[in-house]
């Protein structure tokens, strides 16, 4: 089933046009990963899906993302709640300075859950998702800044899952980590995603070819192909993409 | 732009020619043999056959290598799983090769060969296998195809010395005890035919003429 569809996006930095045309539909528990060279968009367009452009100035947007169906831009609809469902997770680590516990519970309690039985319950469901918690369940009170880059990642993403999103947006969200703590994330990825919809941008072929199910190539803010990642990375129906994925670009 | 890795490919592909080119000796001696123009060749096949192994294994390690180190996708991954391929039937047509070197000091005259027409059957198959490197080397679906196409030819005249040879058998010809190793020779030949066929399927594999080829590949018999 879809859940993000997005019709005709266009999007404009002032007079810089960024995203032009994109027709994409996302299926719902699965992982897409958007590949292409640097400047195409990408992060443009994940930063649309969930409203995050609202912030930037000067940004004018055209067509339409459509969440569940409706149309995500439409006055009625909530930005927070929308970035509840849709959350993010970035390419350098970014826990706030407080406990590994406040880190995670910092979602649920501006929800309104005062509860310490019931956090304690969010939290450490949140780390168990994240595949986190072994390592940190006796420093859950210590400072998240201690943690190692691969584990401050981790943080972020049990940081996102608290709040009990429907999509994760993960922007290169392994570029600063060593292969060991990529390989944790990507597993991560793939485990989670019987249960949430993954959208991630990489720069990594193989990590695209690793863990996504469908694959969005973008060039100069178009999506000049979106399919099957086997289909992209075997034998791609636009010799852009083909020059692009065997390294032959530009 | 152009890569490290294309040169590497290029390695690839002279290889394939110089492997190609080997086999075409092997067969061009046996050419002669066949057609009354001499023996003497015959003698260096086993020689060529070894150098063709060598250069079986040497592209083997070579596609490995690129597909450790360069984890090719796309039109790189197809080149270079059908050159993996393409390298087996080489190999193949290079020992047939050397079985009929072994058969044809058995038989008394190239006028039989020629008779039971070996000598136009193996022409063919020349053909096929130069053309079968040739597509690969160049990309060309079409020269792939003409290969396909041609097996049947080979398929003909295989069943053309067969029945050459049955003739011979049923008149009671006084050469007809040299029979089954003309048709052992023409069946070498009939298989050679086939994988050069096969060859040229494994060139459409690269291309991908499927249009699908991870999830289906062209069938390559
Ligand atoms: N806040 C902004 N204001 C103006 N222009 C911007 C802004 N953010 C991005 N751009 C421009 O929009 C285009 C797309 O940028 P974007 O960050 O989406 O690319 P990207 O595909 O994520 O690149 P990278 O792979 O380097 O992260 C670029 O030309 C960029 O300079
Ligand atoms: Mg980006």
């Amino acid at each position: 089933m879809t859940i993000i569809e997005t019709k005709d996006l266009d999007l404009w930095y002032g007079s810089m046009q960024a995203l032009k045309k994109i027709n994409l539909k996302m299926e719902e528990k699965s992982i897409t990963a958007l590949i292409g060279p640097s400047g195409c968009g990408k992060s443009t367009f994940l930063r649309t899906l969930n409203r995050m452009n609202d912030l930037v100035q000067g940004v004018r947007i055209e067509g339409e993302v459509l969440y569940n169906g409706e149309n995500i831009f439409s006055p009625k609809v909530d930005v927070n709640g929308l970035r509840y469902e849709v959350g993010m997770v970035f390419q350098k680590p970014n826990p706030f300075m407080m406990s590994i516990y406040d880190n995670i519970a910092y979602g649920p309690r501006t929800h309104g859950i005062k509860s310490k039985v019931k956090l304690d319950e969010i939290v450490e469901k949140a780390l168990v998702d994240a595949s986190l918690f072994d390592e940190v369940k006796d420093r859950l009170r210590k400072s998240a800044l201690g943690l190692s880059g691969g584990q401050q990642q981790r943080l972020c993403i049990a940081r996102a899952l608290a709040v009990q999103p429907k999509v994760l947006l993960m922007d290169e969200p392994t570029s600063a980590l060593d292969p060991i703590s990529t390989a944790k994330i990507e597993e991560l990825a793939m485990s989670l995603c019987d249960r949430y919809t993954i959208i991630i941008v990489t720069h990594n072929m193989q990590q695209a070819l690793r863990i996504a199910h469908k694959t969005a190539f973008f060039l100069l803010g178009e999506v000049i192909e979106y399919d099957d990642t086997e289909k992209i990375f075997s034998n791609p129906s636009d010799p852009r993409t083909e020059d692009y994925v065997t390294g032959r670009f530009g | 732009m152009r890569t490290r890795f294309d040169s590497e490919l290029e390695t690839l592909y002279v290889s394939m020619i110089k492997m190609g080119s080997l086999t075409e000796d092997t067969l061009n001696a046996l050419k002669a043999a066949l057609s009354g123009e001499g023996r003497d060749r015959l003698a260096g096949i086993a020689d060529i056959s070894r150098a063709i192994d060598e250069k079986d294994r040497e592209i083997e390690a070579l596609c490995l290598r690129l597909l450790l180190r360069r984890q090719p996708v796309a039109r790189d991954l197809r080149t270079i799983s059908s050159a993996m391929k393409m390298i087996y039937d080489i190999e193949r047509i290079g020992d047939n090769a050397v079985d009929i070197a072994e058969i044809i000091p058995f038989i008394s005259s190239e006028d039989l060969t020629m008779r039971v027409g070996l000598d136009s059957m193996i022409g063919t198959v020349i053909e096929m296998v130069t053309g079968a490197i040739d597509a690969f080397v160049h990309y060309d679906a079409g020269k792939a195809n003409a290969v396909i196409a041609e097996d049947d030819v080979a398929d003909r005249a295989f069943d053309h010395a067969k029945q050459m040879v049955t003739d011979m058998i049923r008149h009671g010809d006084k050469d007809a005890q040299e029979a089954p190793d003309l048709l052992m020779i023409a069946k070498y030949l009939e298989r050679m035919g086939d994988h050069a066929a096969s060859l040229a399927r494994w060139v459409l594999n690269a291309l991908d003429v499927s249009g699908d080829w991870i999830n289906n590949p062209v069938k390559v018999e």
